[in-house]
C-alpha cells in the first residue's frame, strides 16, 4: 500500500469506528497511532503519541476556551443572562425563530471579542441553548443554531486563523480583518434567514409567543438586562481600549461574571461549584477529542493525503472558477476530518503557488479559506464546534441531532460561499476603501 | 536511494525555506547524484516550532529547524549564545561565527545535541532587531514606561534597563496587541513589518540595532539517520548546510531591504536612531556583558562560560573580516564556511 | 448530576479519592482566571505584569484543566460518541460492540499515558523550565497526562469488567433521549 492509500484507508476506518460507538477522540487518535505505526514504525508512532496530547494542551491562546466556557456557565447559573433572553423573547417573540435570530446576532457580536470559533461557541452555548429550550425550541434545532453561529467567531475580526493565514501567505492581516466584516455579517444574515425559513416551514421547531404583549411590559423587561450589559461593556471596552487581548478577554470576562453575580446576590457555593465542575469537565472533553483530531492531522500530514489531493488540483489547467470549485470540494472533504489549522497548513504550501499563478486575489482567497475552515467545524464526523455544543447540552441531545440541526446552516453557508466566489467585491470592497 | 524527511515550521515563503531548505536540498540532490532525495514539510505541517524537537528526536523527521531559546533547559549553551546577541550587527558574520563556535570550538555545545540523539550542523542569523512602534522614539525618555514585545531573555533585560516593561504576547497576538495598545513597541527585524503586517498599524521603525537572533539550529540531524549515512553523504550534507546558513541570512537581509523600500507606501517612517539612544544601548551592552558569566552560571548552570565568550568574540572578529573581504556574496561566503569550518570536520567521526 | 449511578460500579473510597483530580482541575481553572485578571490589571494600572503568567497558564493551568478531569468523562457517557448504527443493533451484538469499544478506549488511554512516561522522565532529568527574567519549572506538568489518561483508562477498564460480569452501567439507558419539550408549539 502506498502512503496515500494508508491515509485514505485510515479515514475510512475512522468512520467505521465512529459507527461502532467508539468515542470520537479514541477513534481519531487510535487510527492515527496505528496509521503512523504502519507508515513510519513503532518509534514514530509512540513518539507522536507522547508529544501531541501534552503539546496540544499546553497552549496559551487556547486558554480562552475554558475561560469563556466558565463565563458562560457562571452567567447561566447566576441568571445574569436571564433578563436578556426574556427581553429578547418579548421583543422578538413575534418574529419566526426570534430567539434563534437573537442568538445569531449575539454570536456575531461576540465574534468581535474573540479570535476563535470554539471560544465563541463555548461562550454562547450555555447561555443561549437553555434559553431557547425553555421557550420550546426543539433541542437539535437550538443546539444547531449555536454550533453554526459560533463559526462567525473567526470571520468577524479579530481572528486567529486570519493572522496565521496572513503570515503564511504574506498578505496584510489588517486587510483580511476588514475583508471579513461583510462576509461575517452576511453569514449572520444568512443564518437568520435560514432560521426564519425553517420555522415558517415547520412552526413546531420554535413556537411563537401567542399572548398579547404590551409596550409597557416590553419596556419593563429592558431593566433586567443590565447585568448582561455590564458584562458586555466590560469585555468589549477592555478589549477595544487595548487593556487586554482576545485571549485574556476570556479570563477577565469570567472574573466579571463572578463579580456581577455577586452584586446580584446570585453567587453562592453551589453556583460556583456547578460552574467550575461543568467547565473543567467540558474543557477536558473538548480537549480529549481535539487531541485525537490533532493526532489524526499528524497522521494525514505524514501520509501526504492533503498535499496529494492539492497537487492533483494544481496540475490541472483550470479557469479560476473551476479552480475555486475544486478547492471548495477539497476543503469540504478535508474539513470533515481535519482541524482548521491542520487543514490550512497542509494544503496552502501547494495551493498558494497555484493561486498566485492564476493571479487570484489572496485577501479574497483568505476570506474564502476562513469560510471553508469554518464549515469544517460543523461537518461530520469531526465537527469541533458541534462537539463543544454537545459538551454543553450534555446527554439531553444526541450528537446526530445536533449535526442534523446544523446541516441547514451548512447549506446556507454553501450558498454564501458561492456568492462570495462569484462576487469577490463583497469581500474586497471594504478593504479597498481603507487602503 | 535514501529519501530524507525534512521538516521546517517556517512558512513556504519565509527566508528559512526559500533561502535555507530549498538551496540546501537542491545542493544535496545534485551532489549525491540523486542518491539522496527529500520529502519536505514546511509551514509547520509536520511539526511546529516546539514539537520539532521531539519530531526529529523520534526520527519522524530526519532533519528539522530548532529555535533553541524554546528549550532553555535542554540547550543551556545555546542560551549563552542567545545572550551574546548584541555583540555584533553583521548577520553573515554572526551566522558563520555561531556555526564555527559550535561545530569546531565548543564541545559542550555539540554534546547538548548528541546527548539527545541529535547532531548540530549549522546556525543562521536574522537581521538586527529594531523598534517598531506607533509613536516616535527619539530619546531614552521615550522608552520609559513603554510595553515591549520581545524575542527573549536578553531583550527583556534590555526593556527593564530602559525603564520599560517586557510583556508576554504570542506572535499570533502581536498585531492585535500593537494595534490596541497592549504593546507599545515590538522588538523585531524590519521584515516583521511585512510578515506580521505590522506596517498596517505601526508608524515608526527605529533602526536601533538590538542584536540578531542566532540561537538556531537550521539543519538539526537525527543521530541514527546521520549514522546510517556514508561519510561522503555526511560531507555533502555539511557542505550543503553552509549554503543554507548564508542563504537564510541573506534572504533575511533581502527581505529587510525590500520592506524598507516599501515602508513609505505603508506610511511607516524608517528612523535613524538618535545619538542618545545609541549611547544608551552601548551602555547596556557593556554592563550586560559583564554580567554574562555570572548569568551563565546562575541561570544556565554553565561553569566554563568565559573561554566560550572569548572565543565567540574572536570568531566574530574573524568573520567580520572575512565578510568585509569577500563582500555581500552568499555563495562565496558559503564557500568560505566550507573551507574554514566543514573541511576541518571529520565526517567519519563528527556527531557520532 | 450523575453521581448516584456510580455507586454500583465503584467502591465508595475510590469515589472519594477520585475526586482529588477533579478538585485539582478546578483549582487550575480558578487560578487561571485570577492570575490572568491580576496580570491584566497589573499591566494596565501599574505597568507591572504578574511574573510568569503566560508560563503558568500554558503549562500548569491549561494542561491541568485539560488532563485532570478526564477520568470524570467515563461517567454519564461524556466521552462523546455517535449512535447511528449502534442504536439499531440487536441486543447481544450491542453488548459485544459496547464491550469492544470500551476496551479500545481503555487501551488508547493507557497507550497515551504510557507514551507520556518517557518524555516526563526526560523532562524531570533535564529539569525543564520556561520563562525569561523569571522562570518556572515545567517538568511536573509533563506528568499530568499520565495521571489524566491513566485514570480514565482505569475507570474505563472497571466499567468494561462490570459489563463483562453482567452488570451494565446505569448510563447505558440515557443514550436515546426523549424529545423533551419538542412539541409544545
Ligand atoms: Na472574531
Ligand atoms: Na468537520
Amino acid at each position: 500500500m502506498s502512503d496515500i492509500q494508508v491515509g485514505l484507508t485510515g479515514l475510512g476506518l475512522v468512520v467505521v469506528l465512529l459507527m461502532l460507538r467508539v468515542p470520537i477522540g479514541v477513534a481519531l487518535g487510535g487510527v492515527a497511532f496505528g496509521g503512523i505505526w504502519v507508515l513510519f514504525g513503532p518509534r514514530a508512532a509512540w513518539g507522536i503519541l507522547s508529544d501531541i496530547p501534552y503539546d496540544f494542551s499546553a497552549h496559551w491562546t487556547l486558554s480562552s476556551i475554558p475561560m469563556f466556557l466558565l463565563m458562560g456557565y457562571v452567567s447561566y447559573y447566576s441568571k445574569i443572562t436571564e433578563g436578556l433572553f426574556k427581553a429578547a423573547q418579548v421583543w422578538l417573540g413575534r418574529l419566526p425563530g426570534g430567539l434563534g435570530i437573537a442568538t445569531v446576532a449575539g454570536a456575531a457580536g461576540f465574534s468581535a471579542v474573540t479570535g476563535s470559533s470554539l471560544a465563541a461557541s463555548a461562550a454562547m452555548g450555555r447561555i443561549a441553548v437553555p434559553a431557547m429550550q425553555e421557550h420550546g425550541y426543539r433541542p437539535g434545532f437550538a443546539a444547531g443554531i449555536v454550533a453554526a453561529a459560533g463559526t462567525i467567531g473567526s470571520m468577524i475580526p479579530p481572528s486567529i486563523i486570519m493572522i496565521i493565514y496572513g503570515v503564511f501567505a504574506e498578505v496584510s492581516i489588517g486587510q483580511l480583518f476588514i475583508g471579513g466584516v461583510i462576509p461575517g455579517i452576511l453569514t449572520a444574515l444568512f443564518y437568520s434567514g435560514t432560521i426564519a425559513v425553517r420555522v415558517k416551514l415547520n412552526p413546531a421547531l420554535a413556537p411563537k409567543v401567542t399572548s398579547q404583549i404590551t409596550w409597557s411590559h416590553r419596556l419593563r423587561c429592558l431593566k433586567d438586562v443590565w447585568p448582561f450589559m455590564l458584562l458586555v461593556v466590560g469585555v468589549f471596552g477592555g478589549l477595544f481600549s487595548g487593556i487586554f487581548t482576545p485571549t485574556e478577554a476570556g479570563a477577565v470576562g469570567a472574573f466579571l461574571a463572578f463579580v456581577i453575580a455577586g452584586f446580584m446576590g446570585a453567587l453562592n457555593l453551589q453556583v460556583t461549584k456547578d460552574a467550575i465542575v461543568e467547565t473543567i469537565k467540558g474543557t477536558s472533553s473538548i480537549f480529549f477529542i481535539a487531541i485525537g483530531a490533532a493526532l489524526l492531522t499528524s497522521f494525514l500530514a505524514i501520509s501526504g493525503v492533503p498535499a496529494f489531493l492539492s497537487s492533483l488540483i494544481s496540475e490541472l489547467e483550470l479557469s479560476q472558477l473551476e479552480l475555486m470549485l475544486l478547492i471548495s470540494l477539497l476543503f469540504v472533504f478535508l474539513g470533515m476530518f481535519l482541524d482548521p489549522l491542520g487543514c490550512m497548513l497542509l494544503t496552502l504550501p501547494v495551493l498558494l503557488p497555484v493561486l498566485e499563478a492564476q493571479d487570484a486575489n489572496l485577501i479574497w482567497f483568505g476570506i474564502l479559506l476562513v469560510k471553508f475552515l469554518e464549515i469544517g467545524l460543523i461537518t461530520p464526523p469531526v465537527g469541533l464546534n458541534v462537539f463543544v455544543i454537545k459538551e454543553i447540552v450534555g446527554n439531553k441531545v444526541p450528537i446526530t441531532q445536533i449535526f442534523a440541526g446544523v446541516s441547514w446552516f451548512i447549506i446556507s453557508d454553501l450558498f454564501l460561499l458561492a456568492l462570495l466566489i462569484l462576487v469577490p467585491s463583497l469581500v474586497l470592497w471594504l478593504p479597498g476603501l481603507v487602503s | 536511494q535514501t529519501v530524507i524527511r525534512a521538516s521546517s515550521w517556517h512558512p513556504p515563503k519565509h527566508p528559512g525555506v526559500i533561502g535555507g531548505y530549498d538551496p540546501f536540498m537542491n545542493y544535496v540532490k545534485k551532489e549525491s547524484n540523486g542518491e539522496l532525495d527529500f520529502k519536505f514539510w514546511s509551514g509547520g505541517s509536520l511539526s511546529n516550532a516546539k514539537s520539532t524537537l521531539p519530531t526529529v528526536r523520534n526520527g519522524i523527521a530526519d532533519i528539522g529547524v530548532l529555535a533553541l531559546t524554546y528549550f532553555p533547559a535542554e540547550f543551556p549553551y545555546a542560551q549563552l549564545v542567545s545572550n551574546m546577541a548584541m555583540f555584533s550587527e553583521n548577520p553573515p558574520a554572526i551566522a558563520a561565527a555561531v556555526t564555527e563556535l559550535v561545530v569546531l570550538d565548543c564541545k559542550p555545545c555539540r554534546d547538548e545535541f548528541t546527548s539527545k540523539g541529535l547532531v548540530f550542523t549549522s546556525s543562521y542569523s536574522t537581521t538586527p532587531y529594531t523598534l517598531i512602534s506607533k509613536t516616535p522614539i527619539e530619546s531614552p525618555a521615550d522608552l520609559k514606561g513603554k510595553k515591549f514585545r520581545s524575542a527573549g531573555t536578553l531583550w527583556d533585560r534590555w526593556a527593564n534597563y530602559v525603564g520599560g516593561t517586557a510583556v508576554n504576547v504570542s506572535s499570533a497576538e502581536m498585531f492585535e496587541a500593537l494595534d490596541r495598545g497592549g504593546v507599545d513597541v515590538a522588538v523585531f527585524s524590519p521584515s516583521a513589518l511585512k510578515s506580521f503586517s505590522l506596517w498596517d498599524i505601526a508608524k515608526y521603525d527605529v533602526m536601533l540595532g538590538l542584536g540578531t537572533y542566532a540561537a538556531m539550529s537550521l539543519f538539526t540531524m537525527n543521530q541514527s539517520f546521520w549514522r546510517d549515512l556514508t561519510p561522503e553523504q555526511r560531507k555533502i550534507l555539511l557542505d550543503g548546510s553552509a549554503l543554507g546558513v548564508m542563504g537564510v541570512t541573506f534572504a533575511y537581509m533581502d527581505s529587510d531591504d525590500d520592506v524598507l523600500k516599501q515602508a513609505k507606501q505603508h506610511n511607516v517612517n524608517i528612523v535613524k536612531p538618535g545619538e542618545s539612544l545609541v549611547k544608551q544601548r552601548d551602555a547596556f551592552v557593556e554592563e550586560d556583558s559583564k554580567k554574562l558569566q555570572q548569568l551563565a552560571k546562575d541561570q544556565y548552570g554553565i561553569q566554563d562560560a568565559e573561554p566560550i565568550i572569548t572565543r565567540y568574540r574572536e570568531l566574530l572578529k574573524k568573520w567580520e573580516g572575512i565578510v568585509n573581504e569577500v563582500g555581500p556574496d552568499r555563495n562565496k561566503l558559503a564557500e568560505r564556511m566550507q573551507q574554514e569550518i566543514y573541511s576541518k570536520v571529520d565526517p567519519k567521526t563528527y556527531g557520532m | 448530576m450523575d453521581t448516584t449511578d456510580s455507586d454500583h460500579t465503584h467502591s465508595r473510597w475510590l469515589d472519594k479519592v477520585s475526586r482529588i483530580p477533579l478538585i485539582l482541575g478546578g483549582l487550575c481553572l480558578l487560578a487561571m482566571m485570577i492570575q490572568v485578571t491580576l496580570d491584566v490589571a497589573g499591566k494596565y494600572l501599574f505597568s507591572s505584569p504578574v511574573p510568569v503568567t503566560a508560563e503558568m497558564v500554558t503549562y500548569y493551568y491549561m494542561v491541568g484543566v485539560a488532563m485532570f478531569p478526564l477520568y470524570a468523562l467515563e461517567r454519564g457517557s461524556s466521552l462523546v460518541h455517535v449512535e447511528i448504527v449502534y442504536a439499531h443493533l440487536p441486543r447481544l451484538l450491542k453488548h459485544i460492540v459496547r464491550l469492544l469499544s470500551l476496551a479500545l478506549a481503555a487501551a488508547y488511554c493507557f497507550a497515551v499515558a504510557y507514551a507520556a512516561v518517557k518524555p516526563a522522565l526526560q523532562a524531570y532529568d533535564i529539569g525543564t523550565y520556561s520563562g525569561t527574567l523569571y522562570t518556572v519549572i515545567t517538568w511536573p506538568t509533563r506528568f499530568f497526562p499520565i495521571v489524566g489518561f491513566g485514570l480514565l483508562g482505569l475507570f474505563l477498564t472497571i466499567k468494561a469488567i462490570a459489563l463483562l460480569t453482567g452488570r451494565p452501567p446505569a448510563e447505558d439507558r440515557e443514550d436515546e433521549p426523549p424529545e423533551t419539550g419538542a412539541s409544545s408549539g
